[in-house]
């Protein structure tokens, strides 16, 4: 199980539900380990294998997804540790095959038990880096992911924990709202 | 929608708590329903007369022909006469001392019972009982067993006339039962008169226990 924790010394750490001794899902809330994620085209790209929570807040912040072998295409990049000095090397795709979602680009459908990720197009799935399952969640490949959905104006450091999961990405109800509100903006803009 | 919390398990040590207090609870019926039907047999030692019904000591065997419990003292000979299926009792003296003692017994518990004094009899019989187990080869057992069955019969007659019974009724045959055994003759030809006799006999104290 990848090391979620090293380097943080915050209360926002990332850990593993099934390291989380003495914690489960909220009995009103779906287990989503296990269940398919599709992304926007409707394609299934994997399925989640676990959730990382925070403590704290008593939260899953992101879904750890394992990535469908045939979903990565050959000129995928993969994330690894020496990305941390910017220079990100392919990596051969055969074990770096998992990526985290934020937990509030997921809508969930409890009747078929899959995970839709509507914003997750393929292009933005191609500019999500893998990881190698094991290697550490560091805070930079956290901002990586994170950066994906979020406009560069809006981004906050990771640095500044409290903010950074304050990001629309993390609020599912704020993240889709706000969507639709840019979607019919630009619809009436189109009318106009 | 997208948001999943997590929450503390519950704690599971009150369950098993729980468990091991119903699997208490449980030990504890099963083995307090066990001594309930342990047999229990006590030695009478106390040859005084007394009123049944105040001896705490007496204690109930459990159940001897399938319908109830009897006191002690009468379930020895009820169960005496209920093993010999078969008639036992041959040339087997034994068998017949054996169930004269256990007949002097549950004699002597309704004597008590009815506070009637039988001791007459019941020393007869238990005279006769040593009688035949001290000369077991003897051809007299004949005369022996039909004074025994006299004064069984008169006993169980009295007992029976004190507890309000239809003594005619009751004890009729049993007096006649008697009355044929004929003490000129050899037990053993007459056997089947003798355990019918017993079968008699154990019928009347059943009822008067």
């Amino acid at each position: 199980m990848a090391d979620y924790n090293n380097r943080r010394d915050d209360d926002y750490n990332l850990e593993p539900l099934e390291d989380l001794d003495g914690y489960k899902v909220h009995h009103d809330d779906p287990d989503v380990r296990g269940w398919e994620v599709i992304d926007s085209s409707g394609r299934v790209i994997g399925e989640v294998e676990e959730l990382l929570c925070n403590k704290a807040l008593k939260k899953v912040r992101y879904l750890d997804v394992e990535v469908r072998n045939d979903v990565i295409g050959d000129d995928h990049v993969a994330y690894s540790s020496s990305a941390e000095d910017g220079i990100h090397e392919y990596v051969d795709s055969d074990g770096e095959n998992h990526l985290i979602i934020p937990i509030g680009v997921a809508r969930l459908d409890t009747e078929d038990h899959r995970v839709t990720a509507d914003r997750l197009t393929p292009e933005m799935f191609s500019k999500t880096k893998t990881y190698r399952k094991g290697r550490e969640i560091t805070p930079d490949y956290e901002e990586h992911v994170v950066a994906v959905y979020v406009d560069d104006d809006e981004r906050v450091s990771r640095s500044n924990a409290e903010e950074f999961y304050n990001q629309r990405c993390f609020n599912e109800g704020r993240f889709y709202s706000e969507d639709r509100d840019t979607r019919e903006r630009d619809r009436d803009d189109d009318n106009y | 929608m997208a948001e999943i919390r997590i929450e503390k398990k519950a704690p599971i040590w009150p369950w098993i708590l729980l468990g091991l207090l119903i699997l208490a609870l449980l030990a504890w019926w099963i083995l307090d329903d066990d001594n309930d039907n342990l047999e229990e047999i006590e030695a009478v030692e106390d040859e005084e007369y007394g009123n049944i019904e105040d001896d705490e000591e007496t204690r109930y065997i459990g159940d001897v022909d399938g319908d109830m419990d009897y006191p002690t003292e009468v379930a020895g000979f009820i169960k005496h006469v209920n093993d010999d299926a078969e008639g036992e009792m041959g040339l087997d003296h034994e068998y017949t001392a054996a169930g004269i003692m256990e007949l002097a017994e549950a004699i002597r518990y309704l004597s008590n019972k009815y506070n009637v004094n039988v001791s007459v009899e019941e020393q007869t019989l238990q005279q006769k009982a040593k009688q035949i187990q001290q000369d077991p080869a003897s051809t007299n057992h004949a005369n022996i067993i039909a004074e025994v069955f006299d004064n069984t019969a008169s006993a169980l007659t009295k007992i029976a006339k004190k507890a309000d019974r239809d003594v005619d009724d009751m004890t009729e045959d049993l007096n006649q039962m008697a009355e044929d055994i004929n003490p000129k003759e050899l037990t053993l030809d007459q056997k089947d008169d003798v355990k019918s006799f017993f079968d008699k006999a154990a019928d009347i104290i059943e009822e008067l226990a």
